[in-house]
């Protein structure tokens, strides 16, 4: 305050000497709002430069007396725009302000702190509260999807409140995570399925979410940090972005305003593969076996045993999908009294899964606190708290899943026998049978913080805030008596446990603000964080149930397995940060940071992440001042490094661990092989934009441009299975990802009526990996299906290329040897080695997951108080590999059932095909990895179409004096239209959704759906 | 004012030599460091225990060893239910180095001869002195050594050319710990592998415990293995010798009727080596083999008996104890226990020695008489008359067939002996060269260990 004052004096004299040389004469104007032309009183009208100014009146009028020529009228009020008008020889100036549509004066949160807009060096996407609100969204992923540039959501499947995944920029690492850093209001927070695995493998893709916690509504914005000198604040963790969450706050002095949201909706599931029906099946399954050598099963074999001559003929996917109900209602309150402030918010979200056995309950809760002590001190906490419950199924690639059977059940099997009992088919369990496991992940969470803050002389503020991030992650898995996986080891099996999660976060600050004179300031910013993340959990599995009602551990006859583990992993970092401002010109920023990790191995504990960056702002340069058009433009540069810690907390050390059990005896056996010189990934960005707003506001956008080098890449290193391990992890690799990002918004109309907004962006990322181990290629994740080699991209999809269909025993003969069992009617496959022989060393890079291009737009209409938004999202270039296609339609290798696309195979009648012949066995491997699964797997999706009513104001202020200060009615509908060439059910799937190198695989994988929702959302 | 902020900034700094602050000092609590792992007795024991538990796994003696061999030599084969495809590649003698489950037999047996070359190297580091009793430390390298010459034998047998002992083929030996330095080990000679084999059961039946269980490593059972690694060896002089060491040592007895074996199972007073199996430590043996109708539990039938099994097996006194037919089809019963999970695997059995020492007879001058009555003992047991075979040709034709009746499905001596009788070509068309003979190598070896080959023809 005492600077300010100073400068305010300094400009006054400043003024005031200059007096003497101009003659008096006044301006006046009438300022109105140039949504309904109603005049707006107290506006600040001041001569820019000076301390001259006045204040409208009630009838929006001013008069100002100038000291001198020319000059500027600069005029601001909260929530419209600032103005500057140029005086010129003009006595009379009116104005139209137009509600703060720039983003300029936005204030932006960043790392430690906020800033405006305008005064941001680095890359940052930023999406407001508005964007999110009304949205029956349960994920981060349906939040910013397709609303910043450069960031890719990718959701593993329709599994409500299901796993996600977040590239921000592409994927900077191999081994260790490619997730972002999670900060909500300045608390690092956890972002890690809990999930412990389980019999047949777990769930598969259909973990949970652990932000899937958070209530949406609370959210007042969301800041993802994209380039170094955005995110090298976060050192250590800040290599693939930084996304800031901040939640609602009120302000002192707020009248306390009451808003309650209710919407309801349904979800519809995707259209579904279209399976054979019995007569189908029965022919395609007895033409395999002929073709395979085997006797053709006679009719009386397909039909129902309890119910001769009759074949059923059963939908098993309109026995598992539903319509599914999604309901949310949430209430707010919000204000502040004279030293404190308050936001307080309670949710509950209930949705049904499309397919039967899934949903997803949340319960939260949240207070917001800051309160000002007096001059000096004040105070605050937040706090949040959760319950979350997920009801799973199994899917992707385990044989109890619902869809996994569904895909495969042959259909002349009835669901159920005449008692009740589910049918045994040529599954493990029919899909109307794995419905009955019940796997329930419940979570309890705990995210608070307190904080005090002294600022003991002007603009030195100190700050300590103590935060608890505990998460309680139970999963409790029942497998009825009616299952196949309730009777293989007694009556009955259960798996219960918990893994909870501690995360004790300290962190200081102290920051400085130091105007030298009006063209100069700094500010500064130094702290420390101590982070200390301790894991214990517990597992136990039994069996011999009385029944299926008594579900409880302490029911069971026979207990099977307890484990448990623990673990715990520690930061200590040093930062600091420094922004110089000269002028409003030229905009200066250097950070640094220094992180001691208790997983880097004893001689590297400490990792150091500076970076540095520079912004001119041309708009205040003299020159472009003659530039009317041109609101504002920034060139921004910035250039530091990141890095990457997210692998195993005790990667580094040769290890023997103990579970190794032996006649009921636990032994110890080598666990992992020893590296002592295990450090993090280092990521050096160099970023290259500008922002710009032009003509009044109307039109705004931003540029960058990128390019980031990751080396030191943890990869785990395969070794030779004689050596008793298959992997040691090594520093070794690099990767680079370069790429542009362009956003752009425009109000195509702007009058008091009628507004018509299109925002939208495009971001364009090349991936690259640069050095691998000895340059040899990673035969990665999952089923093999990907290779990282050294110049491809991260997300390569690897198998054989098809050639095309083997018509005759000539063509095969004449072809390089496939198999001993190829037949006219397999593929034939490229022999890209021209050894002669088909074999593995002829496979190609087929595809890849990662888009050329992505990004989406949204279109705003409004008229009076209706609203239509339209949020479109696509990926272009991408491509996927269609598992579905392997079994389901490429071959019929055992009983299993297929697509009616396999209607279409070869036969000796029906060569033109691409579908190979039907064969038990599938001697040739038709479905070996190859390109006939692979397609292209672009995407235009309407994400959401929005139609919302807000009550006029005049009809509100008709009510009880009042009482209401806003009503919103909305219809909503999301992924209402897809545009794709991807015969698969939704291209936005992946089965490996967290793997750095397994996105964009398709493998049974529960689809999406298309949700409509009503809301009604009202304000008093 | 100014004193309030000198406090916070040293009540905030103050703290960073306190313990809230010491974050980065975590060790490890559900590991151990490799430096403290085995450090006396009672963690060596704990360490061998951990050998032992590497040989339940599901790609080892947990399932796979019963199906490779036996669909191999096609006995078995895949059913309308078999999904993996290692089946359907070994129904046809056309495996695939990349196949997942052959890359995981490999890499499962190899981290059993890893766990044991630990124990074995770190126990030899420790002294009596360190809380041993008597010559346990001793025993317990023995014990290690057997489980290691175990790995490298079943290892040599699927992967190698253990019936040329000229051949280069043999495969890498694990002889020390893992580590990044030593990981990629050249294939030793078959002659070599036989050699490290044999000094390890040298140094087991010298030093091991007594017999106490059939689930630990006795002596009688290092003696056996060495038997039946003669055999293959062709040293059958010594095979000879050693497998009468062990009818003769008086420690196992065939059971009075063949079915008492399956149903007495792990205590069984012929079985002479076979991993712990039970509830909780289950094998998946019987739940690949059973049908989905089976009277036995319901079970996924990956595997079953092929007519070229259930035509040799028609009519013997063993059938009903070997195979049983249900709605599905035919399946093997040798692993009747679905639920108790408690079937062995049948690593070593008394009859399978009588059959060696016949055969090892046949081939080293043995008389007819000598031979025939090591036949009839099996014969006689399983409720069959004598042989009639009294030629010496004829009677290594009657004890290969004696074998496949009496041992299918439990160790793969049917695939072994018609690759060491080589008529394999005869008795499975798909078999048309000798490089057929061995699994192709992991693929996960060759690529990454640059002094292994491929086998010939993979």
């Amino acid at each position: 305050m005492k600077a300010n004052l100073r400068l305010l004096i300094v400009c006054g004299l400043i003024a005031f000497g200059l007096q003497g040389y101009a003659q008096d004469r006044t301006v006046s104007g009438k300022v109105t709002s140039i949504d309904d032309g109603s005049a707006i009183p107290g506006v600040n009208v001041i001569v820019k430069g000076t301390t001259n100014g006045t204040v409208t009146d009630v009838d929006g009028n001013y008069k100002i007396t100038l000291t001198s020529d020319g000059g500027t009228l600069v005029f601001s009020f909260i929530g419209y725009e600032t103005a500057e008008i140029e005086i010129g020889t003009r006595s009379v100036i009116d104005l139209q302000m137009s509600i703060d549509a720039t983003e300029l004066s936005e204030v932006v949160v960043i790392g430690y702190g906020t800033s405006q807009k305008k005064d941001l060096t680095g890359s940052v996407a930023s999406v407001r509260s508005d964007e999110i609100q009304n949205i029956p969204v349960i994920g981060i992923d349906q939040a910013i999807q397709g609303k910043a540039a450069g960031v890719n959501v990718i959701s593993a499947n329709g599994q409500p409140g299901g796993n996600v995944s977040l590239r921000v920029r592409g994927s900077t690492s191999i081994q260790a995570s490619n997730e972002p850093l999670y900060v909500i209001d300045g608390i690092p927070v956890v972002n890690q399925a809990l999930f412990q695995g389980g019999q047949f493998g777990g769930l598969g893709g259909q973990t949970s979410n652990s932000i899937s916690d958070l209530n949406w509504s609370d959210v007042e914005s969301i800041e993802i940090l994209k380039d170094a000198s955005a995110a090298a604040i976060y050192g250590s963790r800040a290599s693939n972005g930084v996304v800031l969450i901040t939640t609602k706050r009120g302000k002192r002095g707020q009248k306390a305003t009451l808003s309650l949201n209710y919407y309801r909706g349904q979800t519809e599931v995707f259209e579904l593969p279209d399976m054979l029906n019995s007569a189908q099946y029965i022919e395609l399954q007895n033409e395999a076996r002929v073709n395979a050598g085997l006797t053709a099963r006679p009719l009386t074999f397909f039909e129902d045993p309890n119910n001769p001559g009759v074949t059923p003929d059963t939908d098993w996917m309109d026995i598992i999908f539903r319509t599914a109900a999604v309901q949310q209602f949430d209430a707010s309150v919000r204000g502040g009294g004279e030293a404190t402030a308050y936001f307080a918010s309670f949710t509950v979200n209930d949705q049904e899964g499309t397919l039967r056995g899934t949903g997803f309950t949340r319960l939260s809760g949240r207070i917001n606190l800051d309160s000002k002590v007096n001059d000096w001190l004040s105070f605050g906490s937040n706090v949040a708290i959760s319950y979350t419950d997920g009801a799973l199924q199994a899917n992707d690639n385990f044989i109890i899943g619902p869809y996994f059977s569904a895909l495969r059940t042959a259909p002349y099997f009835t669901p159920q026998q005449p008692g009740g009992a589910f049918t045994v088919t040529n599954q493990f369990d029919n899909p109307l049978a794995a419905t009955q496991y019940q796997n329930n992940n419940q979570t309890y969470r705990i995210l608070a913080s307190g904080f005090f803050e002294i600022e003991p002389i002007s603009n030195l503020k100190i700050r300590s805030s103590l935060s608890l991030d505990y998460n309680n992650f139970q999963q409790d898995q029942f497998w009825p008596t009616t299952v196949l996986g309730g009777r293989l080891t007694g009556s009955g099996w259960s798996q219960q446990g918990f893994n909870q999660q501690r995360n004790v976060i300290w962190e200081n600050t102290v920051s400085y603000l130091k105007e030298i004179n009006d063209r100069h300031s700094v500010t500064g910013l130094v702290g420390a964080s101590w982070q200390e993340d301790r894991r214990y959990s517990v597992l136990s599995t039994a069996t011999n149930f009385p029944n299926d009602q008594l579900r409880t551990l302490n029911s069971a006859a026979t207990p099977l397995q307890t484990t448990g583990a623990r673990t715990a992993n520690g930061l200590n970092s040093f930062f600091g940060r420094v922004n110089y401002n000269f002028d409003d010109r030229v905009l200066v920023t250097g950070t640094v940071r220094a992180d001691g990790s208790s997983r880097f191995a004893e001689d590297e504990r400490y990792g150091v992440f500076p970076s540095i960056a520079v912004a001119w702002r041309v708009s205040n340069e003299a020159f472009a001042s003659g530039l009317s058009f041109l609101d504002d433009l920034k060139i921004r540069a910035s250039y530091g490094a990141t890095g990457n810690q997210q692998f195993g907390n005790f990667a580094s050390r040769g290890l023997f661990q103990g579970g190794f059990v032996y006649n009921g005896v636990s032994g110890i056996a080598p666990s992992q092989i020893a590296n002592d010189q295990l450090k993090w990934e280092n990521t050096v960005t160099l970023d290259i934009g500008f922002d710009f707003t032009l003509l009044n506001s109307r039109i705004n956008g931003s540029f960058d441009w990128y390019s980031s080098q990751t080396d030191d890449l943890l990869l785990n290193a395969p070794l030779p299975p004689n050596s008793g391990f298959t992997t040691v992890t090594r520093n070794i690799g690099e990767i680079e990802n370069t790429g542009i990002e362009v956003t752009l918004g425009a109000d195509i109309i702007r009058t008091s009526d009628f507004t018509w907004n299109i925002t939208g962006n495009i971001a364009a990322n090349r991936n690259e990996v640069k050095k691998l181990v000895d340059g040899s290629d990673i035969n990665a994740t999952g089923f093999g299906q990907s290779i990282i080699r050294e110049g491809e991209t991260l997300n390569s999809f690897f198998g054989h290329q098809v050639v095309g269909i083997f018509q005759t025993a000539q063509d095969v003969s004449d072809a390089p040897t496939q198999t001993a069992g190829t037949a006219p009617g397999d593929f034939q496959f490229l022999d890209a080695d021209g050894d002669g022989a088909i074999t593995n060393a002829d496979r190609v890079i087929l595809g890849t997951a990662q888009p050329d291009f992505l990004g989406g737009f949204t279109n705003s209409i409004n008229y009076k108080g209706l609203e239509l938004i339209a949020f479109f999202q696509y990926s272009i270039g991408n491509e996927i590999l269609n598992m579905n296609l392997r079994d389901g339609v490429l071959s019929m290798r055992n009983a299993d059932n297929v697509q009616t696309a396999a209607l279409n195979r070869w036969t000796p009648t029906n060569t033109n095909t691409d579908i190979p012949r039907m064969v038990i066995g599938d001697p040739n491997q038709n479905r070996r990895f190859n390109s006939a699964m692979v397609e292209d797997g672009s995407f235009l999706r309407m994400k959401t179409l929005t139609l919302a009513y807000n009550l006029p104001s005049s009809l509100l202020n008709s009510i009880y004096d009042g009482f209401l200060s806003n009503v919103r009615i909305y219809a909503q509908a999301t992924n209402l239209l897809t545009i794709t060439d991807y015969s698969g059910v939704d291209p936005e799937v992946s089965t490996f959704v967290n793997t750095s190198s397994g996105n964009g695989v398709d493998n049974n994988t529960y689809p999406g759906g298309k949700t409509y929702t009503l809301g009604i959302n009202v304000s008093f | 004012m100014k004193k309030l902020s000198i406090l916070s900034l040293a009540l905030i700094f103050a703290f960073t030599s306190c313990e809230v602050t010491e974050v980065l000092e975590q060790e490890p609590a559900q590991s151990l460091s490799d430096a403290t792992a085995i450090v006396d007795a009672q963690s060596a024991e704990t360490a061998l225990t951990g050998v032992y538990s590497g040989l339940q796994s599901g790609n080892y003696y947990g399932r796979m060893h019963l199906a490779w061999g036996a669909v191999l030599s096609g006995y078995m084969g895949s059913t309308s239910q078999t999904t993996r495809n290692s089946t359907f590649q070994s129904e046809t003698n056309t495996n695939d180095p990349n196949d997942n489950t052959l890359k995981a037999t490999w890499q499962f047996i190899y981290r059993v001869a890893n766990r044991a070359s630990n124990v074995v190297t770190l126990v030899e580091g420790l002294s009596d002195s360190d809380g041993f009793a008597g010559s346990r430390r001793t025993q317990i390298i023995a014990e290690a050594r057997f489980l290691r010459a175990l790995a490298h034998f079943d290892l040599l047998s699927y992967f190698g050319r253990h019936w040329d002992n000229s051949s280069p083929l043999g495969i890498p030996l694990r002889l020390e710990p893992g580590n990044v330095s030593n990981s990629e080990q050249p294939r030793a000679t078959v002659a070599e592998v036989y050699a490290s084999i044999n000094e390890d059961l040298d140094f087991a039946i010298a030093n091991a415990p007594a017999f106490s269980s059939t689930v630990s490593v006795s002596s009688i059972a290092a003696t056996a293995l060495k038997a039946k690694v003669a055999l293959f060896q062709q040293d059958y002089a010594q095979a000879a010798t050693l497998a009468n060491t062990v009818i003769n040592s008086g420690t196992f007895q065939l059971e009075a009727s063949y079915s008492d074996i399956f149903v007495n199972r792990l205590n069984s007073s012929e079985l002479i080596f076979s991993p712990f199996f039970s509830q909780i430590e289950g094998s998946g043996h019987s739940f690949f083999i059973l049908t989905p109708s089976s009277p036995l539990g319901q079970g996924r039938w990956d595997y079953g008996p092929t007519a070229q099994f259930t035509s040799v097996m028609s009519g013997d006194p063993r059938e009903a104890a070997s195979i049983g037919t249900t709605a599905d089809g035919v399946e093997v019963v040798k692993y009747p226990n679905l639920t108790a999970g408690d079937d062995p695997a049948y690593v070593l059995r008394l009859a399978e020695i009588h059959l060696i020492r016949a055969e090892a007879l046949a081939r080293s001058g043995g008389s007819v008489a000598d031979i025939q009555a090591e036949l009839n003992a099996v014969r006689t047991r399983a409720g069959l008359a004598n042989t009639t075979a009294s030629t010496v040709a004829d009677l290594l034709t009657a004890i290969q067939a004696e074998k496949v009746l009496e041992l299918a499905f439990e160790n793969g001596t049917e695939w072994f002996d018609a690759i060491r009788y080589d008529n394999i070509q005869a008795l499975k068309a798909s078999v048309t060269s000798d490089n057929q003979y061995v699994l192709p190598i992991s693929q996960d070896e060759v690529d990454n260990n640059a002094n292994v080959e491929q086998s010939p023809g993979y």
